[in-house]
């Protein structure tokens, strides 16, 4: 292999924050046993990628930049299951009651969600934001902005 | 600003399973292992997956719904290949008027393994026959430009970012692209175009060609009524209201309207809206994903009551 070290990188990256990746893709998809197939599955590209990275200081954005499309990949085959028993089923053993509050994440467009959860959750700055998303800074400030302002319209409708 | 907090409280508050760091050290390892042999053979990233399938269960062995969809609509064109009958029993065919169908289609489409990149784009060739049974042939060809130097477009973007995505990396972009009749009545002809590009999130859009049966000829909106109604204001107060009742009925739904942050708002439908008649005879507008309303809404349709438009339609396109 061409960079052991960048592989041997990511490996301690993804050992530090998996429980962090799975809070992120329970965010999405809202039980158990698919958010830790995210977390597999985005494992496994990242190891199988790990070589691919050119610069230490990219691992973080880009592991997650991996978590987050491999979730909003699940949740899209989640939606084509809709109509499927089985699926169902599987969706009742969430026992989590904070799933309901954090619908409201749902109703953010995408890549505002993104944002607020990065920035609000993950307290990153800016910079890394952009990094991971492949947006530039300014556009990542006024999403955060409309995600945020969304949110709190949300509540104050939902509280009444 | 407390309900942001809940949120966060809730997120902070979810329970890892304790046999997640197991599933990720294991994951690790085969990703590792499939990391040094790929370069040796290419049928690799594929073993690694069906060896996941076993694993992982119900995720990944899904039935794409693009594959499903080109099956059925390969079905569909062949029989209206080949059996006449069939065709004009799916084209009610008029009495009067051009008849216009879609006589063949090809298909771009590629996939890109390593990128996680691919694209399904379907393009039909439809053709246009005049009252007197002799196809129109500037008619069909203007129509055939029109449709697949649209889609050419969608496929020169996924080319473009094919190639953006260096060697080894992923662009993880899936776009597919399919086509349907919506409208097919005495007078007009409606060819539906959906394209969804999934990069992370999705986004949405829809072209609709409207043929007149009366020439032959594609129409746009503003094609429909008599020169100089207002038209334009009475379907967007229509849609307005509506947008309102809707949100005042559900509050799951929403559109940019009446919102603070008025740039975003809808204001009036546009000259190139995309429109079609609904089954009972109504004008009906499709608007892309975000267009006017979050992303979660998707593609939003709406129909404009006849009635509010019946003094200033021509004659025969609406019921």
């Amino acid at each position: 292999m061409k960079y052991p070290d960048i592989s041997k990188a990511v490996e301690q990256e993804i050992l530090a924050s998996y429980e962090k990746l799975y809070r992120l893709a329970f965010s999405y998809v809202k039980n158990e046993q698919d958010a830790m197939d995210v977390v597999q599955e985005s494992v496994y590209k990242a190891m199988k990628n790990a070589s691919q990275i050119k610069e230490k200081k990219y691992i973080k954005t880009w592991l997650w930049r991996i978590v987050i499309n491999t979730a909003v990949d699940a949740t899209r085959r989640q939606s084509r299951f809709v109509s499927d028993d089985q699926v169902q089923e599987e969706g009742q053993e969430d026992r989590y009651e904070d799933t309901d509050i954090m619908v409201a994440l749902d109703t953010l467009e995408e890549k505002e969600r993104k944002v607020i959860m990065l920035k609000v959750f993950e307290e990153w700055t800016i910079r890394e934001i952009a990094d991971c998303l492949h947006e530039n800074p300014n556009t990542v400030k006024s999403m955060l902005y409309r995600g945020l302002k969304k949110l709190r319209g949300k509540v104050e409708a939902e509280m009444v | 600003m407390s309900r942001l907090d809940d949120i966060k409280e809730a997120y902070d508050n979810i329970q890892v399973p304790a046999e997640l760091k197991e599933r990720v050290l294991q994951s690790m390892e085969r990703g590792k292992k499939d990391a040094c042999g790929e370069k040796k053979e290419s049928g690799k990233a594929f073993a690694g997956k069906s060896e996941r399938n076993q694993k992982k269960g119900h995720l990944l062995p899904f039935v794409r719904v693009a594959e499903a969809v080109a099956a059925a609509v390969a079905v569909l064109v062949i029989s209206v290949n080949v059996s006449p009958t069939v065709a004009n029993a799916m084209e009610q065919v008029p009495v009067l008027g051009a008849i216009v169908k879609i006589v063949n289609f090809t298909t771009y489409s590629d996939k890109q393994e390593k990128k996680q990149m691919e694209a399904t784009v379907r393009v039909p060739e439809v053709k246009v026959i005049g009252t007197d049974g002799k196809p129109l042939t500037r008619e069909s060809k203007e129509l055939n430009a029109a449709v697949s130097g649209y889609l050419d477009k969608i496929i020169q973007r996924y080319k473009k970012d094919v190639a953006a995505v260096s060697d080894g990396e992923e662009g993880h972009e899936e776009i597919t692209s399919d086509y349907r009749i919506v409208t097919n009545n005495e007078r007009l002809f409606s060819l539906r175009v959906d394209t969804v590009i999934a990069m992370g999130g999705s986004d949405s859009f829809t072209k609709i060609y409207n043929i007149d049966k009366k020439t032959g000829k594609m129409i746009t909106l503003k094609d429909l009524f008599h020169e100089g109604s207002d038209y334009k204001k009475r379907i967007s107060d229509s849609i307005k209201e509506q947008m309102r009742a809707q949100m005042k009925k559900d509050s799951s739904k929403a559109y940019f309207l009446d919102d603070d942050q008025s740039e975003w708002d809808f204001k009036q439908i546009k000259d190139d809206a995309d429109f079609y008649i609904s089954d009972n005879g109504e004008l009906t507008f499709v608007f892309d994903k975000y267009e006017v309303a979050p992303g979660y809404m998707g593609l939003v349709e709406f129909s404009v009551p006849t009635e509010k438009l019946s003094d200033i339609v021509k004659d025969g396109y609406l019921q």
